[in-house]
């Protein structure tokens, strides 16, 4: 049995907390924002996976023990939606000031989980003879996919974090939504997948991300500075 | 309340995704031994994906999907083998009934395969260049990731 993903997630969790440890005043519109951010990342896993063993065939009911394979796959899609689903669900009064709020740190968690194949060997994608490719085992160069796709989460978070105070609600949350769509829908070709992988789902994000950003500036009302105003 | 009707809404639902298929209409695995195996690998010239799995074994089954979408990709460059230890013949084709099982898999109660192969426990996955000549070897449960790049591999060095 491996446990390699254990880094990643060791990673992921690590990059969360740190930028929340820098971003106090999150807590003034979040209760206990990496409490929530965790029950999103686990809600989503256990709901991914269950979406991926039922996509492929296979009952959770009658082989519960096939849960805990997360390396056997996680449904992408339906893991972005639990895990949003699950924000909602703690936040219910406040959902869309606390998702942008929470936006810059997961996309930070993004980013950690990412990098963290460098612990893990799992960073290659397509063949590549750029300078900076890696060598697989057999001898062959790649892209380091993975990484790529951490860098671009550790820029956008950043940007994410010095866009507060969002120009309306849910500004920052759809802005992030789109950023972590397109830079999956850039990286997705570099990754070693079968068929189109999670392309549709990258593409729904970016659209359904774009128009909450149209949308919520048709109807916004000026931010409430008094309450957005601390950087979180 | 609202909780248990949604949990128990789930569970119909997802126990009305479970799937009943009964084995009537495949025929039993064919026996394999380390000669018959090492001829058959050194004939193919396609590069092979060879896995040992066995019904019993949790991992087998979430990588039993994933290889088989594997072979419908690949299947036309990339020779597929199965071969199934440790097992009866009525569980094993159980097993290739439920997940679709398209490409040829033999039956070696004794994991004679594995051991004249090299390798640890099930599932076990190889990576065998056209002929046989080198063997890339992944131990335990495979994913999406490794198993693409372990053929992609294969084919950059044909």
């Amino acid at each position: 049995m491996e446990f390699t993903l254990l880094y990643a997630a060791v990673f992921g969790i690590g990059a969360m907390w740190l930028s929340l440890r820098l971003s106090p005043k999150v807590g003034s519109v979040v209760s206990d924002p990496f409490g929530v951010l965790m029950a999103a990342a686990m809600t989503g896993l256990f709901a991914g996976r269950l979406g991926a063993m039922i996509l492929t065939g296979t009952n959770p009911l009658t082989h519960p023990a096939d849960i805990l394979l997360v390396r056997g796959g996680v449904d992408t899609g339906v893991a972005s939606m639990a895990a949003l689903g699950a924000i909602w669900w703690t936040n219910r009064t406040n959902f869309v000031k606390s998702a942008d709020a929470l936006a810059a740190s997961a996309l930070f968690g993004l980013a950690g989980w990412q990098a963290g194949c460098l612990f893990r060997d799992a960073c290659l994608g397509t063949t590549s003879d750029l300078p900076w490719a890696m060598s697989s085992a057999s001898g062959f160069t790649r892209h380091p996919t993975e990484i790529y796709a951490a860098i671009g989460f550790l820029i956008v978070g950043s940007l994410i974090r010095r866009a507060w105070p969002p120009r309306n609600a849910g500004y920052l949350a759809a802005l992030a939504l789109v950023y972590a769509s397109l830079i999956r829908l850039v990286t997705e070709p570099l990754r070693p997948v079968l068929g189109n992988g999670a392309i549709v789902w990258y593409l729904l994000g970016t659209a359904v991300g774009l128009a909450a950003i149209r949308i919520g500036s048709f109807f916004a009302a000026p931010p409430d500075k008094s309450d957005l105003s601390p950087p979180p | 309340m609202r909780i248990s009707k949604f949990l128990a809404v789930g569970l119909v639902v997802i126990a009305a995704c479970s799937s009943s298929s009964t084995p009537t209409d495949i025929e039993d695995l064919p026996p394999t031994s380390p000669e018959h195996m090492q001829q058959l690998l050194g004939a193919s010239d396609q590069p092979v994906v060879l896995n040992i799995w066995a019904s019993w074994c949790v991992p087998c089954r979430s990588e039993a999907p994933l290889l088989n979408a594997a072979h419908d990709e690949f299947g036309e460059d990339v020779l597929f083998i199965g071969v199934d230890v440790g097992d009866t013949q009525g569980n094993a084709k159980e097993f290739l009934a439920e997940f679709g099982i398209s490409f040829d898999n033999y039956f070696d109660p004794n994991a004679s395969i594995r051991a004249d192969l090299g390798g640890v426990g099930v599932p076990v996955t190889y990576f065998i260049s056209a002929g046989g000549g080198s063997v890339n070897r992944h131990n335990g449960v495979i994913d999406e990731r490794t198993l693409v790049l372990g053929i992609s591999d294969l084919l950059a060095g044909e």
